[in-house]
């Protein structure tokens, strides 16, 4: 309950005889940005299936999702830094480093594991640096990210100076296969979706969503912000991690910049998908909405015969344009769950 | 004269660290500090210290400019390719990139004030739409040569002082003036300590935040300008570096990230210190791209530094 609108705007105690009114109420209170970004990745959705020739299967599908696996990895992490009203740059840093190691020290199963281990692990160690920073001597997120970022990027183009080199066809190919006769990138995000609804239950979850929506009130209710906002970054690096290992995947190569075109739409998917920029709102479930947006979108521009680079600009505006979007819906939402109140 | 260096000493010891870094170069190689070089290094710290005279007077209000290195990039792309090489529509090419850039941050500051949009996520989107807008119009393809002007401007030099240096003195002039003496940085200094506060004083920090976004769009336009007639031609991705370093330079400088302190004189130190850095580090070795490494760890320390600073000066209250 904690991430809906409803926290703070009750609409009052309702006797039976007002029942309509308490659901109308309760509808209005629940937060409605990530229902309008599933209608809005639906909406891209079925122009993308109108474009294409042929039906739609599963397949088609998985592909889909697989373009789009690393993104929402990312953005998994992202959207809970931006619970707690911070911001993650040096995800970017992290995924460019992830590939560029998966690329050049991958060489069997056995070597494949180990590094996908070191790359998790430097994943959490970078968000343990941004957290301890962040949480503990109360600095900026942004600023500090953007440092990391720099770091992380400097430390990718010294592994591997361009793109290039290769992971085993073995690796990359997990990707594109099935399990049970479905894709297992569909089974990947399954299993996040299934992860966050779980997280989001258990006291860790509590505490972000309290750290993001009052800071100094969590503190005052005994919560340590430092520890919440330490385990925040290090989830959000460990995720990058991940992402970095499905970027591999899906391009069977590293790219030491791959990282810093993916900071941008990580960001536009979260808020696309309902998460409130200032903390305390929102959740994995409307990002995935807006990861699938973004990703149909590439691919409805693909389909169109447009110059890809219509992307980079269409991500930028979609960015701009969601936070408007949201704020404006949401300051109507307060608007006539106050009215409805009183 | 002992209370002024007080006040101001995160910028003695920028420069403290320019003439360590300046020393240390000519004992690992000597005459690294030859007058020939001397003017190489200067060249090449003008442009962070374009970029940085934005990025401070953005970062001065608390905010941040990403969309900084493809707005730098976009003036360099469009200034070869509409000049074709000829030094004679530099005349109207300028002025007009330069309010081009002006327009890039007239449209971040509104949507910063205006519509309520933080600074990173307008000016990160900016940044995209700048970057989609280019490669669009490029085709991903390069720009072409840079008129002979240009490269005047950029590389030329009167006796032993290089042009664009003199450019960046009548900057460094104007911005300390401009902070110092005039109502414009009296605003942006209080924008920065407490916009609240500003507010109640019946000063329109809005005015303040539009015009230092507009500000910071005219120096990175310039500086892609300069940058552009320094390597005689214009490509895709020129820009990137100089995020980081623009904001390393600031920190550099001992401007607080929390905005309300600083100043240009120490971010063009700063800008000098990470020069001499991207001079030292081949000489040890090491790759250029070991200079984003040291750009993010000169971020950290630098604003580590300030925040126990800040700390301090809370206390001591």
């Amino acid at each position: 309950m904690i991430d809906q609108v409803g926290s703070s705007v009750n609409a009052g105690p309702g006797s039976p005889r007002r029942g309509t009114r308490r659901l109308l109420g309760r509808a209005l209170n629940s937060d409605l940005r990530p229902a309008a970004a599933w209608v809005l990745a639906l909406a891209f959705f079925l122009t993308y299936a109108a474009l294409q020739p042929g039906t739609f299967s599963v397949g088609q599908v998985g592909t889909l999702v697989a373009d789009g696996l690393a993104l929402a990895t990312l953005a998994l992490g992202q959207g809970i830094v931006i619970l707690t009203a911070g911001i993650d740059l040096s995800v970017g840093g992290i995924l460019s480093l992830g590939t560029a190691l998966a690329a050049t020290h991958f060489t069997g199963t056995g070597s494949a594991l180990t590094w996908s281990v070191v790359i998790l692990a430097i994943g959490v160690g970078g968000g343990a640096v941004n957290g301890i920073l962040i949480g503990r001597l109360g600095l900026q997120p942004f600023i500090v990210t953007l440092a990391t970022w720099s770091i992380f990027d400097g430390i990718a183009l010294v592994v591997l100076p361009t793109a290039g080199g290769t992971v085993p066809g073995g690796f990359s190919a997990w990707i594109s296969d099935n399990t049970a006769g479905v894709p297992n990138a569909i089974w990947a995000l399954v299993v996040m979706a299934a992860l966050w609804l779980w997280f989001r239950r258990t006291p860790v979850a509590r505490r972000i969503y309290a750290v993001g929506s009052d800071r100094e009130g969590a503190r005052m209710a005994g919560v340590n912000t430092a520890r919440t906002l330490l385990t925040t970054y290090m989830i959000s690096g460990f995720c990058a991690g991940a992402a970095a290992l499905f970027y591999a995947m899906m391009t069977a190569s590293g790219d030491p910049t791959a990282g810093d075109g993916l900071i941008l739409p990580s960001v536009a998917a979260v808020v696309i998908g309902g998460t409130s920029l200032f903390g305390g709102q929102g959740g994995f479930i409307g990002t995935i909405a807006g990861v699938l947006t973004l990703t149909i979108l590439g691919d409805v521009i693909f389909a169109l015969n447009l110059p890809s680079y219509w992307t980079v600009l269409a991500d930028g505006l979609l960015l701009i344009l969601a936070v408007l979007a949201g704020g404006a819906l949401h300051t109507l939402q307060l608007r006539a769950a106050r009215r409805n109140a009183s | 004269m002992k209370s002024l260096l007080a006040r101001n000493r995160p910028v003695v010891a920028a420069y403290a660290l320019v003439l360590v870094l300046a020393v240390a170069g000519e004992i690992i190689a000597p005459g690294f500090l030859r007058i020939s070089h001397v003017d190489q290094l200067v060249i090449e710290a003008t442009f962070t210290a374009f970029v940085a005279l934005g990025q401070g007077f953005v970062i001065l209000t608390g905010g941040i400019d990403l969309s900084i290195p493809w707005v730098l990039n976009g003036a360099a792309v469009l200034l070869t390719t509409f000049a074709g090489g000829s030094s004679a529509k530099m005349a109207w090419l300028v002025p007009l990139l330069l309010a081009g850039g002006a327009l890039i941050g007239l449209v971040n500051g509104l949507g910063v004030t205006l519509l309520r949009v933080p600074p990173i996520i307008m000016t990160l989107g900016m940044s995209s739409v700048v970057e989609g807008a280019l490669l669009l119009y490029t085709n991903g393809g390069s720009g072409g040569n840079a008129p002979s002007a240009d490269v005047y401007l950029a590389t030329h030099r009167w006796g032993p002082l290089p042009v664009v240096g003199l450019v960046w003195i009548a900057v460094l002039v104007a911005a300390t003036f401009a902070l110092s003496a005039t109502p414009f940085g009296r605003r942006l200094y209080a924008t920065g300590l407490s916009r609240r506060v500003t507010e109640f004083a019946g000063v329109s920090t809005g005015a303040v935040t539009v015009a230092v976004y507009v500000i910071s769009g005219v120096a990175a336009a310039l500086a892609g300008i300069v940058l552009a007639g320094y390597v005689g031609q214009s490509y895709l991705g020129m820009g990137d570096p100089y995020l980081f370093s623009s904001v390393a330079a600031v920190a550099i400088g001992g401007a607080s990230i929390l905005g309300g302190s600083g100043n240009y004189v120490g971010t063009t130190a700063g800008a000098l210190v990470l020069a001499l850095l991207a001079a030292i580090l081949p000489i040890l070795g090491l790759p250029q791209s070991a200079l984003e490494i040291v750009y993010g760890c000169v971020i950290l320390v630098a604003i580590s530094v300030s925040s126990g600073r800040l700390g301090r000066r809370r206390e001591s209250l």
